[in-house]
């Protein structure tokens, strides 16, 4: 312990100590005590005389340690001490050695709520059947209102009667701990106030947390509104356009001598402006899928399943739950969805892809999953910091921002399967 | 699990211990008695006992913390044990040891 003073278990040692040297004179197998500056001897034949006697030697003895000594006499019911536990318990003995020998002047200085505690283990400790030896920590209150913790070890001793073994004495050491309680309860507190500490910081960084993903929802959504404006730019102005102009031009060929001077020209740039117009509407369509908007998530995974397999001959099965019509995420899932079987498509050599759309408590379940060629894991990581900009790498990045998750799961030639698990909404906290 | 196998190996197999007694006093010598029976029959060469009389040097014994005689400390193998009184329990003085009770 700091600044040199003895630990809690030292001083349970200390008492230990006393209690065998208790039980050493008890048996009489002592023949000398040492005190701090002389040695005392005991004669056998009179040791108990010696014992009343020494008593101020076992006193001197058991001070070097600080430990004090008592003995509660049942018959007389009287308690004794050394000067020691006079001093621990702050009971003059020298005015009214009577008093100072009653239990109830010691009862009254212990503290009222350690009392029923030390009541119970005295109650176990009187019982023949029972570990004669006990341990109790408990609280003095001072006539000067200072409180101190005391310990103490003690051993009851039985005499055999007619009625069995009856308790007749009971011994004991005792020390002062209180600066060590006081240790133990300012580290305890240091630990409480550090818990706290470590609770305030992990619900700051947990609201920091709410905070990022409601952003990144925000930022979706955002961007989603970008996509439309786009695509409606694109499909209400740049189309329109593109029709009339190719209105215009046919009106122009049919009246004007130009059809006849120049028809492949005047075929080229029908198609020219047809073109135009096919990939206006195509561009449209992916910035903002009209059927994302027009109707719900399920019957847009429906349509782009019909989608892919007309534009990529990738046959798309679907399973998807019916829940899952109306989410802030529809946008960010459809898209991921679309990216990964594009994935599928270029990479698996499948032919075929499996989307499967849960909920799952207040989490969403995608999983896009193929048969095809499948690919190492430990490949793909390396991948990852060549580019950070490929297409899953960058479904992941989102995904993690709105709070989720992504496994991929792959190996070659066992397929392929990604899957992603979103909290459908964020707790708002304010 | 590599200090188990250590241990096995090459057991702490040697005794320190110094006994505390009062000159000829009768636990003193029953204490004497008691440990070099013991120590003949189970630690025969594998010990060093040291005795210390405190009529004639008391100081040693305060040292050790040993306030009444006789006292057994055994130093080694550690953990250090104190054992008070004429020896005359062989099972608590085999504990004491580090030696098996059996034998």
């Amino acid at each position: 312990m700091r600044d040199g003073k003895p630990t809690y278990e030292e001083l349970q040692q200390r008492l230990r100590a006393a209690e065998d040297i208790i039980e050493a004179l008890q048996g009489q197998q002592v023949d000398a005590i040492i005190g701090k500056s002389a040695v005392a001897l005991l004669q056998l034949q009179e040791v108990k005389e010696e014992l009343r006697r020494s008593e101020e030697w076992r006193s001197l003895a058991m001070e070097a340690g600080g430990v004090g000594l008592w003995e509660y006499n049942m018959d007389a019911d009287e308690v004794s001490g050394s000067k020691r536990t006079h001093q621990l318990f702050a009971i003059d003995p020298d005015p009214d050695p009577d008093a100072a020998k009653s239990i109830r002047q010691v009862w009254k200085r212990i503290h009222p709520e350690d009392r029923p505690m030390i009541q119970a283990i005295a109650k176990t400790a009187l019982k023949p059947s029972n570990d004669p030896v006990f341990q109790i920590d408990f609280r003095v209150l001072r006539p000067d209102k200072k409180e101190i913790w005391l310990a103490t070890r003690g051993k009851t001793t039985f005499e055999e009667t007619d009625q069995g073994p009856m308790p007749v004495r009971v011994r004991g050491a005792i020390i002062d701990v209180t600066e060590q309680k006081r240790a133990e309860k300012d580290l305890m507190e240091l630990n409480k106030t550090l818990e706290c500490r470590v609770k305030e910081r992990t619900a700051e960084a947990e609201q920091r947390a709410i905070q990022l993903r409601n952003l990144a929802r925000e930022l979706s959504r955002t961007e989603e509104q970008e996509h439309q404006r786009f695509a409606d730019i694109l499909h209400e102005d740049l189309q329109q356009l593109l029709t009339a102009l190719r209105f215009r031009f046919e009106l122009l060929t049919s009246t004007a001598a130009l059809k006849e001077k120049d028809p492949v020209q005047v075929k080229t740039i029908v198609e020219l402006i047809d073109e135009c117009n096919a990939k206006a509407r195509s561009l449209s369509h992916d910035l903002s899928p009209p059927v994302l908007r027009s109707s719900n998530l399920v019957s847009a995974l429906k349509w782009l399943c019909g989608d892919v397999k007309e534009k990529y001959e990738q046959e798309v099965t679907l399973d998807a739950d019916e829940s899952l019509v109306s989410l802030s995420l529809s946008f960010v899932i459809y898209r991921s969805i679309r990216e990964l079987l594009f994935n599928s498509h270029k990479h698996s050599g499948a032919g075929a892809a499996h989307i499967l759309a849960r909920r799952d408590g207040d989490d969403i379940v995608i999983r896009v999953s193929d048969q095809g060629k499948g690919i190492v894991i430990s490949g793909m990581e390396r991948q990852r910091e060549k580019s950070a900009g490929l297409g899953l790498f960058a479904i992941e990045e989102r995904i993690r921002f709105l709070g989720g998750e992504v496994e991929i799961d792959s190996a070659p030639g066992e397929g392929f399967s990604v899957t992603m698990r979103i909290p459908d909404e964020v707790p708002v906290h304010d | 699990m590599i200090l188990s196998v250590v241990e096995e190996s090459k057991p702490n197999d040697h005794r320190k211990m110094i006994l505390f007694v009062a000159g000829e006093g009768l636990n003193s010598v029953r204490a004497r008695e008691n440990l070099l029976r013991i120590c003949e029959e189970r630690l025969k060469g594998r010990y060093d006992l040291e005795v210390v009389d405190v009529l004639k040097d008391y100081k040693p014994a305060l040292a050790h913390n040993i306030l009444v005689t006789p006292a057994l400390l055994v130093t080694e193998p550690p953990p250090k044990v104190t054992v008070l009184g004429d020896l005359s329990d062989t099972r608590k003085l085999l504990k004491a040891l580090q030696l098996d009770l059996a034998e």
